[in-house]
């Protein structure tokens, strides 16, 4: 008898609780509802930090949706000019210093984007968050002095790369602060770390965030926004493969 | 007795006649020497490469490209009933491919790790190591060649996270132990590659006892086995090796065709200086009663028999040499052994064909010929009274 | 009357010169006999030497005929005439013209070769000319080994080993000394009594021109003088 009311006040106690947090899904909705446009352009600067030197590289973004993007690296001398254009499946790359254009397949995805944490394959995801993932809420967390959902992510399909992942996202701004990307075994595979967030019109967006590849052994790439437009009018001829020449 | 004649006068020339012997010999031996050591070294690749990567004939997953890695984690299908059997009785060997990254000390690299039976006997890749004990086990052993192991600085007993894609694209990773540094000779089963267990393979890959190579013990009857697999005979697996040692080769020709011009080159002008020199000579030759076309002979004899003693003398100095790099072998220089050829790590025991000496000969003989005799229109224009005075 | 071996019928050599011609021998008309001892005379540019080689087929007449051992040279094939000198005609020069490579048996046997007879008979004829020239002791000598009236022996034997018909000495003495002059001289007219060779010279030397039989002076290419001696 104890033991029913045991067992009992503990599925009331968790309903009380489940009643208490959102849910995952919603969650996700909304983080995609923030996260992406229909188009966007930004200025964006990407450092990397590795044992010797630190580099930053200053870059100017289109993006159409998840699946077209345009960039033009503006600094240092030694990459100004460099383009990447991504249509689809398809990444391809400008050098000017070569004149040449290169195809990005195979083992190159895997490689890392002008030696940063990113791999090329990570700027290949299409999908959305709710399309790829059911995510349930398990608790509440303060980081960054920001009150958190702690959100646990599962995929919903076998091709989904990152079969599980943990983020604490903004309870109000609906940022996810904080990533943990996990192979199928369970090893983490990918961090993502918000520093700072900035206030366009009537959303809130990353302005930094700290990239690693948990794996490797690096301080990881810092990503900064420093100017960004949401739903503007971008010309077509801007993802084409004519405009990495130009 | 014209051939007397030529070998006395080629005596009579002294230390000259003695630099284009030697300048002859030089070339015949170095152009023997060198071919031997390529056809050596392709026959040392070709049985590496059947002990270590292709046995007698292997069949490729039709979509694999080994051109293109974007094809490794496409390029698999399931073994076919009898063929289990033709595995499990010792016949054949499945490999599994898959593109991977490791992360030795946190530094990131890309592989292909490749899934073999534990319990394989055809190819010499010591297999025994890869045998996980314990299923549950959290790290799987691997084995990587020696040059991998040079070029990750990792050894024996190192520990790392390999990560990969299953077949469905989802990241997937595990610590890994190297088990086993092998000392394999052929660069393609050792450089940026990872050797683990079939069956594990297949299971962290989301595939059940599928491969993407089959290699046979022995050739087979019937080659086909459906539209999944291609055969490739030991040749054409060899093809890519072959052309490379090949361009080596060639390379190497450049080199004797450069001594071979030189020697023709000295003969030439040996022959030129001995038609000027003995103008009265032929002349004399002439009044005796021998005709010019017996005297063009006798010049271009006199030449080939540079040839000829350069021949004897390949035979007696050069012969220990050829013994030597024959039984004894060469080791390529270190530079040069770091290209992606099998055959480069052993010392290469040269092998000498009588095809290819016979050749050379040939070849060396009709350059020889050519050389004495192209002079030799000298003698046709000549009118012998002026050939009497001295006069040309 | 003796058999003619030599016959030359209105013979004329010119060489073509920048303009026009140069012309060497001019209308000779001469016939040589079995067993002469006959000698060219004149000065150097006097045409001598191109009526020997003329002679000896070793080159042509412009004009007119030139009948040796009843064949018109002229008309000989490279074969045809490189055949007559090795079977019928021996040479003399007045530089030897030994081939330095061999030894003095190995220049005199060379004719012989060039006829195929076999080693024994070889090594017969051989020995015999050697000894003609006294120089039977000097077979294994190269021609650098030999002193100039040696070598001139050596070089009478080469001519005489294959017993020609005719012998064709173009300066014989004239790189020697008196003594060894008068000794050459000696040995080939006691050849010419012997075997009936028919000898003929060209030369300016007087010691020559002592022992010859026939002197046929030219002077400019044209034959001037032909006369009939009392032999010494």
């Amino acid at each position: 008898m104890k033991k029913l009311i045991t067992i009992l006040s503990l599925i009331a106690s968790l309903t009380l609780l489940n009643a208490a947090y959102p849910d995952g899904n919603e969650l996700l909705k909304k983080i995609d509802d923030n996260m992406l446009s229909k188009t966007m352009k930004a200025k964006t600067t990407m450092v990397v930090q590795t044992k010797r030197a630190t580099r930053t590289m200053v870059s100017i973004n289109w993006a159409q949706g998840n699946s077209k993007s345009f960039s033009e690296y503006l600094s240092p001398a030694r990459e100004k000019g460099t383009k990447m254009l991504k249509d689809g499946d398809n990444l391809w790359i400008y050098d000017p210093n070569t004149d040449r254009i290169i195809q990005i397949s195979g083992n190159m995805l895997k490689q890392s984007v002008m030696g940063s944490d990113l791999s090329y394959e990570d700027f290949m995801e299409e999908s959305t968050m709710q399309e790829s993932y059911t995510a349930t809420v398990s608790g509440a967390k303060v980081y960054e002095k920001r009150d958190c959902w702690v959100l646990n992510l599962s995929a919903k399909k076998a091709d989904v790369a990152y079969q599980k992942i943990t983020m604490y996202v903004d309870k109000v701004r609906f940022i996810p602060l904080y990533e943990d990307r996990y192979a199928k075994s369970g090893k983490l595979l990918k961090t993502t770390r918000v520093q700072e967030v900035m206030q366009v019109k009537d959303r809130w967006y990353p302005k930094t965030v700290l990239y690693k590849d948990a794996l490797k052994n690096s301080k990881g790439t810092l990503f900064n926004v420093e100017s960004i437009e949401f739903d503007l009018s971008i010309p077509a001829y801007i993802f084409s493969k004519a405009s990495l020449k130009k | 007795m014209i051939l007397k004649l030529a070998y006395k006068n080629i005596l009579g020339n002294g230390w000259r006649s003695l630099i284009n012997v030697i300048i002859l010999s030089i070339v015949l031996t170095g152009m023997i020497w060198m071919q031997g050591l390529y056809d050596g070294w392709g026959r040392i690749a070709r049985r590496q490469m059947i002990a270590w990567q292709f046995g007698s004939g292997h069949y490729e997953q039709v979509n694999y490209d080994k051109y293109d890695s974007f094809t490794l984690d496409k390029s698999n299908a399931a073994l076919s009933p009898e063929m289990e059997k033709q595995v499990a009785d010792g016949k054949a060997v499945p490999i599994l491919y898959s593109a991977g990254v490791i992360y030795p000390q946190g530094r990131m690299t890309p592989v292909v790790i490749k899934g073999i039976p534990t319990q394989q006997s055809i190819l010499a890749i010591p297999t025994e190591y890869l045998k996980i004990a314990d299923k549950s086990a959290p790290v799987i052993p691997v084995i990587i060649g020696k040059q991998m192991a040079k070029s990750t600085r990792l050894s024996e007993g190192d520990q790392f996270t390999m990560r990969w894609k299953d077949i469905y694209g989802v990241f997937n990773a595990y610590d890994v132990v190297i088990a086993k540094v092998m000392n394999t000779p052929v660069p393609t089963t050792d450089v940026a590659q990872v050797w683990m267990d079939y069956d594990k393979l297949n299971e962290v890959k989301a595939l059940n006892n599928s491969a993407t190579l089959i290699v046979l013990k022995d050739k087979p009857v019937n080659s086909d086995l459906g539209s999944d697999w291609r055969y490739l005979s030991t040749d054409d697996s060899m093809a890519g090796t072959d052309a490379m040692i090949s361009a080596k080769r060639v390379g190497g020709y450049v080199i004797f065709t450069l001594l071979l011009f030189l020697a023709m080159v000295a003969i030439f002008d040996t022959q030129i200086l001995s038609i000027f020199k003995r103008r009265k000579e032929i002349g004399t030759l002439i009044a005796l009663g021998l005709t010019k076309r017996q005297i063009i002979r006798l010049f271009t004899l006199e030449g080939t028999l540079y040839m000829l003693l350069g021949t004897v003398f390949t035979g007696i100095f050069g012969m220990p040499l050829f013994l030597y790099f024959g039984i004894k072998g060469y080791s390529m220089p270190v530079d040069v052994s770091s290209y992606n050829i099998a055959g480069m790590s052993d010392s290469i025991k040269c092998y000498y064909s009588p095809i290819m000496i016979i050749s050379t000969f040939l070849i060396v003989m009709l350059v020889t010929v050519f050389a004495s005799w192209l002079p030799t229109a000298r003698i046709a224009r000549m009118k012998a009274t002026d050939a009497l005075l001295g006069k040309v | 009357m003796s058999k003619i071996l030599i016959e030359t019928k209105h013979m004329t050599k010119y060489y073509p010169t920048g303009e026009g011609k140069f012309t060497a021998l001019q209308d000779i008309n001469l016939s040589f006999e079995k067993g002469e001892f006959a000698g060219l005379v004149g000065p150097s540019g006097s045409g001598k030497t191109t009526l020997l080689n003329i002679i000896g087929s070793l080159d042509t007449q412009s004009e007119g005929e030139v009948i040796v051992l009843g064949k018109e040279v002229s008309t000989l094939s490279a074969r045809q005439s490189a055949a007559l000198r090795s079977k019928h005609i021996g040479f003399i020069f007045q530089t030897y013209n030994l081939l330095p490579v061999y030894n003095v048996y190995e220049n005199v046997e060379l004719p012989l070769l060039l006829l195929k007879m076999s080693t024994e008979e070889r090594k017969k004829a051989v020995m015999e000319a050697l000894e003609w020239v006294g120089l039977t002791d000097k077979l294994k000598s190269r021609p650098n080994q030999l002193s100039g009236g040696q070598g001139q022996r050596v070089s009478i034997a080469r001519a005489m080993v294959k017993k020609p018909q005719i012998v064709l000495a173009d300066e014989p003495t004239a790189n020697l000394d008196t003594e060894n002059s008068l000794h050459i001289l000696d040995t080939m007219l006691k050849i010419n009594r012997e075997t009936g060779t028919t000898f003929v010279f060209s030369t300016h030397d007087q010691k020559v021109v002592n022992y010859l039989n026939r002197v046929i002076t030219l002077v400019d290419g044209k034959k001037a003088k032909d006369d009939l001696k009392v032999s010494v």
